[in-house]
């Protein structure tokens, strides 16, 4: 089993909040909806949590959003032990017909009808590449549209909010989220509690932030990385 | 720790040093149970409005409780199996813990009634699957309660008013709150009138003679 020290529980991280700071037993559900809140927060605006997962295509080209989905970044087949990404294409017919409350496609109205080959991609700056399998977004109804259906099994990548509803309070976060977590739960209650002092906002507000900067700091390129880069792109000018 | 009827028997054996109630004569044990019952129930809840750790002192274990569903609400609840002390804005009032009697793993928190009216349908009542529970309609009720859950019986703590203790049991006092309860109770019955020792319906008193 892998070692998980790095990681822990949503449970575990509302307990030991309570612990730290002498919290009542009451306080748990709302410390715990925050901690649900402060993930999402930290997840969108300051640090990507990327999940790469395996989806399953339905007979209509559907595939369901997870519970966690916040952002998409790209979906693909597999291709000789590599990831090939779809092509996105937005004016992809999504809507589906119902009978007997069944879902099906009507090919009259163009639902469901394949994508003639090389229709798309001829203007400018197109990278010529044949495109075989698209796909469309529907936020609204929180589905991805698949066009054809080349294979049932897909590969997701998105940025998750960091709170599966599948694993529920055992949904684990990393470690190193968890001050800038707690900073913000404090934050937070300063900033809605009826009694307390609101001079004191700005104080929690600026630890919240300084523990967000130290996270994207984790997150900066290392030494080696940005040399890579830096000789990746020169070239020898003879003189 | 002090017996109930030692306690009882010490506030009655002070007031009667007292100068001022001397003149009294016999307090009925009864009414001096009333009034200790009156201020050790009030030093107990103020103990633990000022801090919840503080009801530990107080508890008592009670185990097993069963948990039993509501045919008409289906809200799964547990009768109480002894009156507790009633703490107003303290969501656990008298009932400071409930565990599982099977499973350390299931957990119970106390929840506040405004917070179990607004919790339907929030994120955290899907993700979270700890067990809520608050006093209310004179039982436990219980929220997030599943029935595998509820097959196990619970083990609760409990604070009892000072009238649920019988004579023999001990009743719990901390050091510092001794003092305190023996001023207060004193405090009070020095104030009292003594007890009516007339009978009105005796027509050869004095009273009803000169009428």
């Amino acid at each position: 089993m892998a070692d998980t020290s790095g990681w822990i529980t949503i449970k575990n991280l509302t307990k030991e909040i309570l612990f730290e700071t002498d919290k009542e037993l009451s306080d748990y559900k709302k410390i715990m909806h925050y901690v649900i809140n402060g993930i999402r927060d930290l997840s969108l605006y300051h640090f990507d949590l990327v999940k790469t997962v395996k989806v399953t295509c339905d007979d209509l080209g559907i595939i369901d959003m997870p519970s966690d989905y916040v952002n998409f970044i790209s979906l693909s087949m597999a291709d000789g032990g590599l990831m090939w990404t779809l092509t996105r294409r937005d004016d992809l017919i999504r809507t589906t017909s119902t009978s007997e409350d069944d879902e099906s496609l009507d090919s009259d109205i163009g639902e469901g009808v394949e994508i003639a080959d090389g229709t798309a991609y001829m203007g400018y700056m197109t990278v010529g590449a044949k495109n075989d399998g698209y796909f469309t977004i529907d936020e609204k109804e929180q589905r991805f549209i698949v066009r054809p259906i080349l294979t049932e099994t897909l590969f997701l990548q998105y940025i998750s909010s960091g709170v599966d509803s599948d694993d529920g309070n055992a949904t684990t976060i990393p470690v190193r989220i968890k001050d800038a977590l707690k900073a913000y739960i404090a934050y937070k209650e300063i900033l809605y509690s009826k009694d307390t002092d609101k001079r004191l906002v700005d104080l929690y507000k600026r630890e919240y932030r300084e523990e967000v900067s130290k996270l994207r700091f984790l997150g900066l390129p290392t030494a080696d990385e940005l040399r890579d880069m830096v000789y990746r792109n020169a070239q020898r000018i003879n003189r | 720790m002090i017996q109930k009827k030692k306690l009882v028997e010490l506030i009655k054996h002070r007031l009667e040093g007292e100068s001022e109630t001397k003149s009294l004569g016999k307090l009925h044990p009864v009414i001096i149970e009333y009034n200790i019952g009156r201020t050790y129930n009030t030093l107990v809840t103020d103990a633990i409005r000022r801090n919840v750790d503080n009801a530990d002192t107080f508890a008592i274990e009670y185990s097993p409780v069963a948990i039993e569903q509501d045919d008409s609400t289906e809200i799964y609840y547990s009768t109480l199996p002894a009156n507790i002390i009633i703490i107003p804005k303290k969501a656990e009032s008298g009932v400071v813990t409930i565990q599982s009697m099977t499973s350390r793993g299931i957990q119970f928190v106390p929840i506040t009634n405004g917070q179990w009216k607004v919790m339907d349908g929030l994120e955290v009542d899907s993700i979270d699957d700890v067990v809520g529970y608050t006093f209310k309609n004179g039982r436990v009720e219980y929220y997030n309660m599943t029935s595998t859950i509820a097959l196990s019986a619970v083990r609760m703590e409990l604070v009892l008013p000072f009238e649920e203790y019988d004579d023999d049991d001990d009743v719990p006092i901390p050091s510092g709150y001794d003092d305190l309860l023996f001023e207060q109770v004193v405090k009070k019955l020095i104030g009292l009138p003594d007890s009516d020792n007339l009978n009105n319906n005796n027509s050869l008193n004095v009273t009803n003679r000169r009428r």
